[in-house]
């Protein structure tokens, strides 16, 4: 299987989490469905496209754990005027709108995140996003969760990867908690911090989403994993989301 | 409904402006500026958006992101006004959103999001699915960040609102700014955003007038009066390019000039703009690009002359 691998930074990102309460909490990496969202805005895929078009997907993202900080945000309460489907000429309005509320939030946004991300996708696409991200040519603005978040992709490179066997080898990405065995001895000599979170995976287009667990290194360091889901890139051993 | 051309390629922009002894952007709990962990201050995009919105509004232009007298844009009356003026009966689905876009040079310039009621279309029960509902703008805005280390103030005063005539009670007052900021930001116009929502040339045009001269016109509060606009640069892409920059304002370098430290500095005339990684980075490109548009306040300095290929915008003259 080929991948194809890159860097996605930006100087602040936002990846809500839909269940937040008061605060819009944020993802400290981008969700599997956020990267199918980015890939299909390359591509020059309409909104609920990438989840039919570019499934089966694999995809891996590494990355450190970002800074948080707060962002205070006065949001407009209303919701827009509906509108009735049809409106007639000769029907009566309202002289003035409706009143205007609004309140303040807290957003919890990212500083200078920045991930590696490796995917393989179905052709045409595979090939056609290989194209773009290489010649940095983006269909539609690419965005860091937030649309005012402009994203930047920087190419990597492209190779084929190699289904390991089942083993324990020092995991590079984030990885789901049902993809193998961790060593927790070994985590537990080496140090390492483990963040463990639910996020979501897939996504219909009706925007049911499902969700799955994760684990994540702070920062970023390799984790060891009895696996048999491991792919060797490179130099690197990725397991996809 | 006529057609529109939309915009005929990509476009990119940098956009430079300065304050001083004033608040660019405050955080809607205590107003102070707003700060990044690495102690950069940054001015929302939504401030920018504003201060266009603003202008717009000033120059007679319908804007949809509005607040009369502390209500929303009536959309629905918006839509009938147009029924009555083009002698038609009545407007459905999709073309209701046509009439709003063309309406509105804000929904075109930077989206904007429609709600519709269920309903019934010649007896079938029809769901609100318009198409597009919400509108990802075409123009993007990058956030804005001041370009060199800003020194913090807090202005401390007294006000007097008195009762009746010979009543001279006041109250202490207080806001926070900066001592002087240059602030850059940069952004994106997307031409296949905008086949959706029917951003021309002309609006793109439009709106860069209004950054300029916006800028100088704003003073709603206290705390925004005296930004001057310095530079911007707008860059066309050939058509079917679709190569970008991104953060054209971190190719700007800002290179003391008076000796003064960062914090202290309190006009243009304690600095010199250095361009020349941005020049560098235009001219590889150079084959991508149809045309450089750009224009500057003649009181900043430079570290290099503008490319003579680069053409002024002579926005300052422009009208909309």
């Amino acid at each position: 299987m080929e991948f194809i691998s890159f860097q996605l930074k930006g100087r602040t990102g936002h990846f809500l989490k839909a269940e937040g309460g008061a605060s819009a909490l944020s993802y400290p990496f981008p969700p599997r469905t956020v990267i199918l969202g980015l890939l299909g805005a390359v591509l020059g895929l309409a909104k609920d496209e990438p989840q039919i078009r570019l499934e089966p997907a694999s995809i891996a993202v590494s990355g450190k754990l970002p800074t948080t900080f707060w962002h205070k945000v006065k949001l407009r309460k209303e919701d827009p005027e509906y509108l009735s489907i049809s409106i007639k000429k000769t029907q009566k309005a309202s002289a003035s709108g409706k009143d205007s509320r609004a309140t303040l939030i807290l957003q919890e946004w990212l500083f200078e995140p920045e991930y590696t991300l490796w995917v393989s996708i179905p052709e045409p696409y595979h090939s056609e996003i290989s194209k773009r991200l290489e010649h940095r040519q983006w269909h539609f603005q690419p965005c860091m969760g937030l649309s005012e978040m402009m994203a930047d992709l920087l190419y990597k490179g492209k190779a084929e990867a190699e289904l390991l066997k089942g083993n324990t080898y020092n995991i590079n990405t984030v990885f789901p908690r049902n993809c193998g065995e961790p060593d927790f001895e070994t985590m537990f000599e080496q140090e390492l911090s483990i963040n463990s979170m639910r996020m979501p995976r897939s996504v219909t287009t009706d925007r049911v989403f499902a969700h799955a667990e994760y684990y994540m290194e702070r920062d970023a360091r390799p984790v060891p994993v009895k696996t048999d889901k491991a792919y060797q890139w490179k130099n690197q051993v990725i397991v996809c989301l | 409904m006529t057609q529109v051309n939309t915009l005929s390629g990509r476009r990119e922009f940098l956009f430079l402006y300065d304050i001083k002894m004033g608040n660019p952007n405050g955080d809607p709990d205590e107003n102070r500026p707003r700060v990044l962990p690495d102690g950069t201050h940054y001015v929302t995009d939504v401030r920018l958006k504003r201060f266009v919105r603003d202008f717009f509004k000033m120059k007679g232009h319908n804007i949809l992101v509005d607040n009369i007298e502390g209500k929303t844009t009536n959309l629905t009356g918006r839509v009938i006004d147009y029924l009555k003026k083009n002698e038609k009966k009545e407007a459905n689905g999709s073309e209701l959103v046509n009439i709003l876009l063309n309406a509105f040079v804000d929904a075109r310039l930077f989206g904007s999001s429609f709600a519709f009621k269920k309903g019934k279309i010649e007896g079938k029960d029809w769901e609100p699915k318009t198409e597009p509902k919400t509108l990802t703008g075409a123009v993007q805005f990058n956030m804005g960040e001041v370009l060199h280390d800003a020194e913090e103030v807090d202005i401390l005063g007294t006000s007097v609102f008195g009762s009746g005539e010979d009543k001279t009670q006041g109250t202490f007052t207080s806001y926070y700014g900066l001592r002087y900021a240059l602030i850059g930001f940069s952004g994106v116009a997307n031409e296949h955003s905008a086949k959706i929502s029917k951003l021309s040339d002309e609006d793109y045009d439009k709106m860069l007038t209004a950054l300029w001269q916006g800028i100088r016109s704003a003073g709603n509060t206290r705390t925004k009066l005296g930004q001057i606009p310095r530079l911007l640069i707008s860059i066309e892409y050939k058509s079917g390019e679709e190569f970008q920059f991104g953060r054209l304002h971190d190719y700007v370098k800002l290179i003391s000039f008076s000796g003064k430290n960062e914090k202290n500095w309190a006009s243009p005339d304690d600095y010199v703009v250095d361009l020349g990684k941005i020049i560098t980075r235009i001219e590889e490109q150079k084959e991508k690009i149809e045309q450089i548009q750009y224009d500057v306040s003649p009181d900043i300095r430079f570290a290099q002359e503008m490319p003579k290929e680069w053409k002024k915008l002579k926005i300052e003259d422009k009208k909309i």
